[in-house]
């Protein structure tokens, strides 16, 4: 019999609820700089029960106020993987506007407009989450800095079902 | 056992915004040493990993176009360039520059994609354009370029394709379609070039008369067949996975539990239509 192949409705289309990725790290930081998550999940670090073993993934950026990207702005995002559980983890301690040697998982690009608090930029597509435990590796590529608070990089788990 | 299937409609728009990687089974990706893909945010170098950015203090704005979002370039605007990668340090054949665009307004004496030297006109081999209907494909510095003319390219999807068959010949591709060879030499010697999309100057800004976009700019270490450029031009993202593609292969692996009583051909291409089915 013929059965479709269908989105799972889970909670709002989430089949966990969102969390956050990144919160207070994003808290004024300047253009080109990078940052590691340490405040989400345990220290920073997240596993598959936080993506709820989920394998794809909506990311947003929550806007915690003002501030003006330049034309063609855009966080990247890198999930910083670790082979052993998370003891260890790809290197991270990268100098200011220094990209991961590899695509990134996500960016969030945004227009040459100013940004309100609640406003929702969401990442370019699909984001594939990783197996492994993970940090997360943001670059600021905005062109500016960060307003000084209340911004968040979330995380929806979606699945599909049939 | 996993029966991936590539369920997507081929075609010339862009089909996802996320982030794909390279399929290496597939034939078009041997040899694929730069691939420059616009993401609709930025550019990324899915083969290096790098991400573009402006060569100089001029931005580039993003917008929306039929054929996918991305850069949107302005005539005597901003122009990426990808970061330098040792793979291209010296352009020998055989080789092969591709990429693909969407323009509004006809380009004067600019480039689309290039690898480009620190000089205003010190590039080894390039796509361009000197009007709406001039194109050029550049070899061995301007030494060899095979230069033709084309229908309007406004207002629709095309693709540029030059190949560096030998030290002795050239071919230039225009949607798929040859339009004229060369007999100079394309070899070059460029420590320092890097893939560069609206500029010839990798640090500076000259050509960068495009406007509208530039979805990908591709570089290969073989000399692509026709038939290969044909097909660059209709399914331009036959290569590439993305993350929804594999939702539908994980989905196939979980329902197929009987044993396989059939055998299905590696690929088979109409040209318009492909469809790649893997069993393993």
């Amino acid at each position: 019999m013929a059965t479709n192949f269908l989105e799972a409705a889970g909670t709002s289309g989430f089949i966990a609820t969102p969390f956050n990725l990144m919160t207070t790290e994003l808290n004024a930081l300047a253009s080109t700089a990078n940052v590691v998550s340490s405040v989400g999940g345990t220290s920073g670090v997240f596993t598959q029960t936080n993506f709820a073993n989920a394998i794809w993934g909506e990311v947003q950026f929550l806007a915690g106020g003002a501030f003006t990207p330049a034309a063609g702005g855009y966080i990247a995002g890198w999930f910083l993987l670790s082979p052993d559980g998370g003891s260890t983890f790809e290197r991270a301690n990268y100098a200011s506007a220094v990209d991961l040697p590899r695509p990134p998982d996500f960016i969030i690009p945004f227009a040459n407009v100013a940004t309100a608090a609640n406003d929702v930029f969401m990442a370019s597509g699909l984001v594939r989450l990783p197996w492994w435990s993970t940090k997360l590796y943001i670059g600021n590529r905005t062109g500016v800095a960060l307003s000084a608070s209340g911004h968040v990089i979330k995380c929806g788990p979606v699945a599909i079902q049939y | 056992m996993q029966l991936p299937v590539q369920l997507r409609q081929p075609g010339k728009v862009k089909p996802y915004g996320s982030i794909p990687r390279i399929n290496w089974r597939h034939p078009l990706a041997k040899n694929l040493a730069v691939y420059g893909y616009d993401v609709g945010g930025t550019v990324i170098d899915l083969i290096n990993g790098g991400m573009g950015f402006t060569t100089t203090a001029t931005a580039v704005g993003r917008g929306a176009s039929r054929f996918g979002s991305g850069y949107k370039y302005t005539n005597g605007g901003g122009a990426v360039r990808l970061p330098f990668t040792p793979r291209i340090n010296s352009v020998a054949p055989p080789f092969s520059i591709a990429c693909s665009f969407f323009v509004t307004s006809a380009p004067a004496s600019g480039v689309f994609f290039c690898l480009a030297d620190t000089s205003a006109f010190g590039q080894p081999i390039y796509c361009a354009a000197d009007s709406a209907t001039a194109m050029r494909q550049g070899f061995n510095n301007g030494g060899a370029d095979i230069t033709y003319t084309a229908s309007s390219i406004l207002n629709d999807y095309h693709t540029m394709i030059g190949v560096g068959v030998s030290t002795s010949s050239t071919i230039a591709y225009f949607d798929g379609v040859s339009q004229g060879t060369g007999t100079t030499d394309p070899t070059v010697s460029f420590p320092t070039a890097a893939p560069t999309f609206n500029s010839f100057d990798l640090d500076g800004l000259s050509g960068n008369t495009t406007s509208g976009f530039l979805y990908y700019g591709a570089l290969w270490t073989r000399a692509l067949t026709a038939s290969e450029a044909l097909q660059l031009h209709l399914d331009p993202y036959c290569f590439l996975i993305y993350p929804e593609d594999e939702i539908f292969s994980t989905i196939v692996g979980s329902v197929v539990t009987a044993p396989q009583t059939f055998t299905f051909g590696p690929r088979w291409s109409d040209g318009e239509f492909s469809t790649e089915i893997v069993s393993y």
